[in-house]
């Protein structure tokens, strides 16, 4: 439907601000902080075969919007960062701490917002992170800031999965696939007070060598990659999407390629971050949109702690 | 005469109407059964004695039994007493207290007409007016005369109704400019306006700049804070009754006035004399007229455009006789931006416009049933729709696309007012009323692609009733109650709520002049307004309460103390509040007004399309303060001293992380200082002169300041094939900290007028000099932040609408057949 409200609109604000007196204010006494940014993400793959359990770690800062410092990037590169973990009920374990990690520079420098991965230098893998335990991140800079966050893998498993893929052809060049994915969660919290999330993520592969991209890595594509309990039916979640998949030039390698699904449940915070960062990318050329906060569970700093078990699954094609 | 038990239960089965009511209270009167003394009642209608205008809330107070009664909103008062001679006192605000001594000694029936008081060193101060205030059980409550309205300088010299209420405590301004009224935390959809009964959805002009009530047919206004009466209901946080003029009985009047931007004129009188009456009163700005010629000119002919708005209202009223009067009152307003081109010789011409407006009506019959009781039924209508048209014709290849939306209402009402005694003012009533919703209707008309020509139209319907039963009941000479009880129901589609509204206000003299007063409400609003402006923009669109997103609720307890000083006209009032709602709507971060279609969620071709109820989250709204008023009623120096200290907070578990955060209208501090000064009396042979000075104080509203920008890891897909397994490319994002988090700047003006009176014999002619904005304060409209142009680093630019001192020039006239 024609929308004519937004130029319509845009128009009356620029006339009204046309004719507006501009004063700029003092902002030196606002004394906004650099915060330390942090994004977490540790990944139990219930299917060891084609990935590993895997922790990564990325570092970062804010910029502030006013003041008359930059922040040093330098205080991130010796930051101290902790990890530790605990099964419910039980006390601390040999093995539950990871306090070793080897902080790298992440592509090129860019003025006051570079990034920086953590790594540990222990192996950590299925030995460390694993469904049932409860995880907790400090990060120290150099200058003195500490950020804290916890998060928790569940004990999680899904059933009766269910994938369809239906393949027409709008012309010679490509396919229409349609992709239905059902799935049963088995661990669903009936009080509420830990709902469960999932994010579906899903790609063709076996046909371009490099080149397996996530066809709906795009937060702000549509449908939302992200589904919550509340659209489940009694435990059972239904998710669909379609895309134009163009033929190579050589179509022999077809028959060899898959349909990968990648069911991930993932913890609260992280599904809330990533539903702010779909909303934001959404908004940001509208100048009448609400505002998009990004929420994190980084107490004292940005970012996010987030957990994931994920479950993969391929099917053939019917081209 | 005296009466048994069987005869009484025989009057109360013999009204239809009265039913409920009677069954319901008929035994608080058994109590006089005991007594077995001879009453009679004295009714009858509160006038102007000049134009015959009925009225309202005035007062009639009898001395011998320290008591009286008031007018109601018709102007018709009743009181029962025992056979007697008293002394009736009736007075109301402005006019000269009548004093009557009546032997009470069968029913009868006596107008009173009292003559207005020019003068306001002419108002006779007795103790018993004086102490009214305080004997009132009515508290949070604000009444304004149009002779107040026009007295306070105002913005180009436009007086309003709403910028005036907005001076009062309890009552926060919005942004700049804007007419919109916050009240006790509430935001403007809260508010119930009515004109003549009939509700208004969008009462600015000019997007919020000045209110669509023209103050020369306004006859009286009163906004209700809290303690709600029980008649009253739909809304949360306030309820703005307008009452039109009803038109001079007695002779003709004109008056007009023409200022810096409008110029309007009303016209009333008899149309057969102290029969019926008749006025007319319109309104228009001006500035595209003036400015037509001067495009046509500049675009050789080709082209004009501009902008206007406009008012009309009008009303007859008839006396069928003694207890019938029929009221027929209406009103038209519009907005509207509009460019039009004309091109060629074959008359080419292409056509744009944008508008807005409301439309009200009211057909309303009152029937005195008895001296004791006055029954008002009304008709109501109502009317607001926000309309785009472009068309073009060029070479014969047509071009027409209209879109509109809307809401409509059609409903009935009626009231019983019913004063058995002087100890029971009974009020009852039933209230229905139909919504039409019509948030989108597109029509697309061309002759070059027919194909695509569309008519659609998305329609939705409600049903909002209600029904009420109050009492006020003077327990003794000290305690004053007022119970009350309204049930509203709403029903949308398969949706239907329910709900009982039980309101209790009670009155406690602490001495003749002293009282302490307290009330509590419930109430519930079944419909939502979706702005993100909160200032009138057209394009605020009114929905219902449905399955998805229910209706909004709240309870507000208020306390207070009034004091008059005897003998001298100062009065103080304190009240303290504590309101809580739930039901609340909010946007939803990244959501845009501009997106709401009522549509499915996707259509055929798998395309999203937005409802309302995806856009918005519900939470909930605290709000507690103090209001203090002090008020000088007359004088050659009056006016008034309001203050409210006020916190308000909302919390949405959506938004803020389920935190509370400060409402963007909530302010700490509210200040208004008014002041009317009568420098010189005007009388025939000199002119008057009056001066008025306004300081307002409030603190600035909270906005909610980026803090920073950060790079926002996003989680990869696992098994992404890059240098970074798990993290795609960072989203470039805002750190906004919490909600509301940054306070502009306070909120300072200073206002002056002088008021320049000549009387003629007929008439008067009143020129006014004002300026708005003495002292050129630079109050913040808006803050953004902005990269410097050397620097190219973030600052933030605060804007100011008004940041000069904008003075201003208007004429008033009146003129009446004398």
């Amino acid at each position: 439907m024609l929308n004519l409200r937004l130029p319509i609109l845009q128009l009356i604000f620029l006339l009204l601000t046309v004719s507006c007196r501009p004063q700029i204010l003092d902002t030196l006494d606002l004394e906004l902080p650099s915060k330390l940014v942090v994004g977490c993400n540790l990944v139990v793959e219930s299917n060891s075969l084609l990935q590993q359990d895997s922790l990564y770690l990325q570092l970062a800062q804010s910029a502030p919007l006013f003041g008359s410092s930059e922040p040093e990037d330098s205080v991130l590169t010796d930051a101290v960062v902790q990890l530790f973990r605990q099964r419910p009920g039980q006390g601390p374990q040999a093995g539950d701490t990871l306090n070793n990690f080897s902080i790298t520079a992440l592509g090129s420098p860019i003025e006051g917002n570079n990034l920086y991965y953590a790594a540990p230098t222990q192996i950590a893998g299925q030995s460390f992170v694993q469904q049932g335990y409860n995880y907790s991140l400090t990060v120290s800079s150099k200058d003195g800031r500490t950020v804290n966050a916890s998060a928790a893998i569940p004990v999680s498993e899904i059933a009766d999965t269910n994938i369809q893929i239906l393949v027409t052809s709008p012309d010679e060049w490509s396919r229409n696939i349609q992709v239905k994915v059902r799935w049963r969660s088995m661990n669903e919290d009936p009080s509420g007070s830990e709902p469960s999330h999932f994010r579906i993520n899903y790609r063709v592969t076996g046909i371009f060598q490099n080149s397996d991209y996530w066809n709906n890595a795009d937060l702000t594509g549509y449908p939302n990659q992200l589904v919550s309990m509340n659209a489940s039916n009694n435990g059972v979640y239904e998710w669909q999407d379609r895309f134009n998949f163009y033929l190579p030039f050589d179509t022999t390698g077809l028959a060899n390629a898959q349909l990968e699904v990648a069911i991930q449940r993932i913890n609260q915070p992280l599904y809330q971050y990533l539903q702010a960062i779909g909303q934001q990318g959404l908004s940001e050329d509208n100048p009448f949109g609400e505002p998009v906060v990004i929420p994190t569970n980084i107490q004292g700093g940005l970012g996010c702690l987030g957990t994931m078990i994920t479950y993969r699954m391929r099917r053939s094609i019917p081209w | 005469m005296n009466y048994t038990i069987s005869s009484r239960i025989a009057h109360c089965l013999r009204y239809q109407m009265m039913g409920i009511v009677l069954l319901l209270f008929c035994p608080w009167s058994w109590t006089e059964l005991r007594a077995q003394v001879t009453r009679h009642t004295l009714s009858g209608y509160v006038r102007d004695a000049a134009g015959k205008e009925a009225l309202a809330g005035a007062s009639l107070w009898v001395s011998e039994i320290r008591s009286g009664t008031s007018s109601n909103a018709y102007g018709f008062y009743s009181i029962t007493l025992p056979s007697g001679s008293y002394n009736f006192q009736v007075s109301y605000v402005g006019y000269q207290t009548q004093t009557v001594q009546i032997n009470l000694d069968r029913n009868q029936s006596l107008d009173f007409a009292l003559a207005a008081a020019n003068d306001l060193r002419e108002i006779e101060i007795i103790d018993d007016r004086v102490r009214r205030q305080a004997q009132e059980i009515q508290m949070s409550k604000v009444e304004l005369t149009p002779q107040q309205i026009q007295q306070i300088p105002m913005l180009f010299g436009e007086k309003d109704l709403l910028k005036t209420f907005q001076l009062m405590p309890g009552v926060q301004k919005g942004n700049e400019g804007s007419a919109g009224l916050y009240v006790r935390g509430g935001g403007p959809d809260q508010n119930l306006i009515l004109l003549d009964e009939a509700t208004v959805y969008n009462a600015s002009h000019l997007f919020g700049f000045f209110s669509v009530f023209n103050g020369n047919a306004i006859k009286n206004a009163s906004l209700t804070k809290g303690g709600f009466p029980a008649r009253y209901g739909g809304r949360l946080s306030s309820v703005l009754d307008i009452r039109m003029k009803d038109g001079n009985m007695d002779h003709w009047c004109t008056e007009g006035s023409i200022g810096n931007i409008s110029a309007n004129l009303t016209a009333e009188g008899p149309i057969l004399k102290n029969k019926a009456s008749m006025i007319v009163s319109a309104r228009r700005t001006y500035f595209d007229l003036l400015t037509a010629p001067l495009l046509l000119s500049a675009s050789d002919g080709g082209g004009i455009g501009g902008y206007y708005f406009q008012d009309l209202n009008a009303k007859i009223n008839y006396q069928l006789d003694d207890k019938n009067r029929l009221y027929l009152s209406g009103y038209l307003g519009q907005d509207k931006f509009y460019a039009n081109t004309i091109a060629g010789g074959q008359g080419e011409r292409s056509n744009a416009s944008l508008g807005w407006g409301n439309k009200t009506g009211t057909l309303r019959w009152n029937h005195q049933i008895s001296p004791m009781a006055f029954l008002n039924t009304s008709l109501i209508l109502s009317d607001y729709t926000f309309a785009i048209r472009l068309s073009s014709d060029f070479d014969n290849e047509t071009f027409d696309l209209r879109y509109n939306s809307t809401i409509k209402d059609i409903g009935i009402k009626a009231d019983l007012d019913w004063l058995p005694t002087p100890q029971h003012k009974i009020k009852a009533g039933l209230q229905s009323l139909r919504h039409t919703f019509i948030p989108t209707a597109f029509v697309l008309k061309n002759s070059i692609a027919p194909e695509f020509n569309l008519d659609r139209v998305a329609r939705e319907y409600s049903l909002e009733s209600g029904f009420f039963v109050e009492d006020e009941w003077s327990v003794n000479e000290r305690w004053l109650l007022q119970p009350g009880l309204r049930f509203s129901t709403f029903q949308a589609g398969t949706q239907t709520y329910a709900r009982p509204e039980p309101r209790i206000a009670a009155r406690y003299l602490l001495r003749s002049n002293q009282s302490i007063k307290a009330a509590y409400s419930e109430m519930n609003q079944y419909l939502h307004l979706l702005s993100n402006s909160g200032t009138g923009l057209p394009t605020d669109l009114w929905v219902p309460a449905n399955q998805e997103i229910g209706p909004q609720f709240s309870r507000q307890a208020a306390l207070g103390y009034t004091l008059d000083l005897p003998r001298h006209p100062w009065t103080l009032s304190v009240e303290t509040y504590f309101k809580r709602s739930n039901g609340n709507i909010a946007y939803r971060p990244g959501a845009s007004f501009l997106l709401i279609d009522p549509e499915v969620l996707v259509d055929e071709q798998n395309v999203l399309k937005v409802r309302w109820q995806d856009q918005v989250v519900t939470g909930s709204m605290e709000s507690y303060g103090m209001e203090l008023l002090i008020q000088k009623h007359s004088g050659r120096w009056n006016g008034w001293l309001g203050y409210t200290l006020s916190k308000t907070d909302m919390r949405f578990p959506e938004l803020n992380g389920g935190l509370p955060f400060p409402a963007r209208y909530d302010r700490r501090h509210d200040l208004s200082w008014v002041n009317f000064f009568e420098i010189r009396p005007h009388t025939i042979a000199k002119k008057g002169i009056k001066g008025s000075a306004v300081f307002v104080y409030g603190t600035g509203n909270a906005v909610t300041l980026p803090q920073g920008s950060f790079n926002a890891p996003i989680v990869g897909i696992p098994g992404y094939e890059s240098i970074n397994p798990w993290f795609g490319p960072g989203w470039n994002s805002t750190d906004y900290g919490t909600q509301n988090n940054y306070r502009l700047r306070s909120y300072q003006r200073v206002d002056l007028s002088i008021q320049v009176t000549r009387k003629t014999r007929c008439g008067e002619r009143v020129t006014e000099y004002s300026v708005y904005n003495l002292l050129s304060r630079a109050n913040p409209w808006f803050i953004q932040v902005e990269q410097g142009a050397l620097s190219g680093r973030s600052r933030l630019v605060q804007y100011s609408l008004f940041a000069y001192m904008i003075p201003s020039v208007s004429w008033r006239f009146k003129f009446c057949k004398c």
